[in-house]
């Protein structure tokens, strides 16, 4: 049994509680909020204690591991309360919204030896983990172009519209890119330069990026704030190499049920991937094994969003090597 | 002064077409269109190449004949030839008073591809550019949903032209003046100047040769600004695998503040397996309706009722200003204006 003290109450709280009610032993004892925790608890039948801040979960209770769902400006206070407690953490990506502070949540996890996993999520998926498999065993032989989309409408569901306040979030290219941004350095290595370009409108914003990686090879991510109101997400993606080419081109229905009211499609999954997610990391903090996604990664990762925001902003290709913590 | 072909036609039905050179693949698709389309036919073929011209005409059943002659006897050619070529070409025909169809890109370079037109609206003659997608069906839908305001305000074109690398003169920068960013820029690049009525005002561009060992880039990827300040990207490498189920593609993606529209001009296939010994395996057949008919049928309206071809010689010269910008980006490392 672990026993998971879950801080932020929003929607991937909710995604985490979800995953957490389909691993057996996983255990939600604590839920930090600052006004909805009871709400939250109450709505997901958790038998848990609800706090106002992750100081006084870490004091009152007793868990094993954190989960870090809040805003992306609260990762660097929760981990390094959650290090002086001496407690392991899973932190949601982006890791955290500057590379100040992303280097701040690795030296706290060194110092007081915890283990912390960065939630790249689309590692876990497991289309998405079978195409980096495939390109790994030499099946699409060297890497040429690598593309990947993922397009949603404004995400108003953060409290207090959190998103669209980019201080808080760092808009679509650090919020959003993130996820593809490291799937195509988990795929195709250390990159070298990225030039971006965004868009910001009411409700709305859209950007994408160029990537060129060490070996050469090409990367583009694009990433939208920008589909209409209850639109669902869409994501695709590309890995084409001298010997091969994957393609996914979003999800397809396993499942279609269509009724006069309309139709709804599904994609069963024995554990999706933020199930896998979880359980990935549960396992290696049990095993007393690295996380199979570290802050390191996660820094990694962030310098491109990092890099994408500053070329978009300065209109110029960007080296990675002019951005770090 | 000689009576030139076009002119001891007038008050005839049929249209007279000739192709000036069979260099290029979609030869053989005019070909096609022009047996198909009523009013027209395709009255000879004349080539740089002898055998490659001798072998068309009998593989089309049409004549072989020197330039001139066929000069004489049609009121308009289709250039297929070598990018490098359509100048020596357009130029021979324009001196004919013969009116002009080119295969895209104009030129390979915008100072030759601005010397056709103005050679041939000297002459009086019309000139048009090989821009099928622009008679694409789905994209004239996206069209409509930009002009009456489904779209809300335009944020993001999103395009690819993507396709197997040609192999042939495409890869001969003496013939073809570059690789996948000569090829698979102007399609869309051009689509998008005639969706928005704005222009490509700044390129990025990511090239390399990843995929075959070629002396011309088979990566092509853009990232570019239209003057109104849309984002516009583009991935026009030669990306596809030969044993491919399709030639390639060309796609747009609009978003717009309201909707987005996504459009696949070649989406309309049906999966073919064949079970052949030789693991040919399988093949995606295309039976929506085939953009290179409306090309063909406009450029045969346009010399019946003397007008301009839809897609002009100096759209033709903007397209191939874009190729320029990003060509000198890749060399420069970084965003370059277009100058047009």
């Amino acid at each position: 049994m672990v026993n998971i003290g879950i801080v932020g109450s929003g929607f991937m709280a909710e995604t985490h509680t979800n995953a957490y009610n389909s691993i057996d032993g996983a255990n939600i004892v604590a839920v930090a909020s600052p006004n909805t925790a009871d709400e939250f608890i109450e709505e997901h039948q958790l038998e848990a204690d609800s706090f106002r801040t992750a100081d006084e979960l870490l004091e009152d209770a007793t868990v094993d591991v954190i989960d870090v769902c809040s805003p992306t400006p609260t990762h660097r206070p929760v981990v390094e309360t959650a290090a002086a407690a001496g407690i392991d953490v899973f932190c949601e990506k982006p890791v955290a919204g500057s590379l100040e502070d992303a280097q701040a949540i690795a030296d706290a996890a060194a110092d007081a030896d915890i283990a912390v996993m960065v939630g790249h999520v689309l590692r876990f998926f497991p289309q998405y983990a079978q195409a980096r498999d495939v390109v790994e065993d030499g099946g699409i032989g060297n890497l040429g172009v690598a593309r990947a989309r993922r397009l949603s409408a404004f995400p108003d569901w953060g409290h207090g519209n959190w998103y669209a306040d980019r201080d808080q979030s760092g808009g679509v290219l650090l919020d959003l890119a993130i996820h593809d941004l490291d799937f195509l350095r988990w795929v195709g290595g250390d990159v070298e330069r990225v030039f971006a370009r965004r868009t910001r409108w009411d409700e709305g914003e859209h950007g994408h990026v160029t990537l060129r990686f060490a070996d050469g090879a090409v990367g583009y991510v694009e990433a939208s704030w920008g589909l209409p109101a209850g639109q669902e997400l869409t994501h695709s993606f590309e890995l084409a190499g001298d010997d091969g080419l994957l393609e996914f081109d979003g999800e397809q229905p396993a499942m279609t049920t269509s009724t006069e009211q309309g139709t709804t499609h599904s994609s069963p999954l024995s554990a999706g991937g933020y199930q896998r997610q979880l359980e990935a990391f549960l396992e290696s903090i049990q095993a007393g094994r690295e996380p199979p996604v570290t802050v390191e990664d996660g820094i990694e990762t962030l310098r491109l969003s990092v890099a994408a925001n500053r070329s978009a902003a300065e209109g110029r290709p960007v080296a990675l090597e002019e951005v770090k913590a | 002064m000689t009576i030139s072909g076009k002119e001891a036609n007038a008050g005839s039905d049929t249209v007279r077409i000739g192709l000036l050179s069979t260099a290029h693949l979609h030869a053989g698709a005019y070909a096609g269109q022009l047996a198909a389309l009523e009013g027209a036919t395709l009255v000879g073929v004349a080539d740089e190449d002898d055998n490659q011209g001798r072998e068309f005409a009998a593989d089309h059943d049409v004549d072989f004949l020197d330039a001139d002659s066929l000069l004489e006897r049609a009121d308009g050619v289709i250039i297929c030839s070598t990018n490098v070529d359509h100048h020596g070409w357009a130029t021979r025909a324009a001196e004919a008073g013969v009116d002009v169809l080119s295969e895209k890109p104009l030129a390979s370079d915008p100072d030759v591809a601005r010397e056709i037109v103005d050679t041939c609206t000297e002459a009086g003659v019309h000139l048009g550019v090989a821009m099928p997608l622009r008679f694409s069906l789905p994209v004239l839908e996206a069209k409509d949903a930009l002009e009456n305001g489904t779209i809300g305000n335009l944020q993001m074109i999103s395009g690819t032209n993507r396709g197997k690398m040609p192999g042939s003169w495409f890869v001969d920068p003496e013939a073809s003046g570059g690789g996948a960013v000569m090829d698979h820029t102007v399609h869309i690049v051009d689509l998008v100047h005639w969706l928005t009525g704005e222009r490509v005002s700044e390129v990025y561009a990511e090239v390399g040769t990843h995929f075959h060992d070629l002396e011309v880039e088979d990566v092509n990827l853009l990232s570019m600004t239209l003057t109104d300040g849309t984002q516009f990207s583009l991935d026009g490498s030669w990306s596809r695998p030969d044993s491919w189920d399709f030639w390639g593609d060309a796609t747009v993606s609009l978003v717009g503040t309201d909707a987005t529209v996504d459009v696949e001009c070649f989406a309309q296939k049906t999966k073919f397996t064949e079970d052949g010994g030789d693991g040919s395996g399988v093949q995606s057949l295309y039976w929506g309706d085939d953009p290179n008919g409306g090309l063909v049928a406009d450029f045969v309206d346009s010399i019946r009722n003397d007008h301009q071809p839809k897609i002009t010689g100096s759209e033709g010269v903007e397209a191939v200003a874009v190729v320029e910008a990003a060509y000198e980006s890749a060399e420069r490392g970084e965003p370059v204006d277009v100058s047009y």
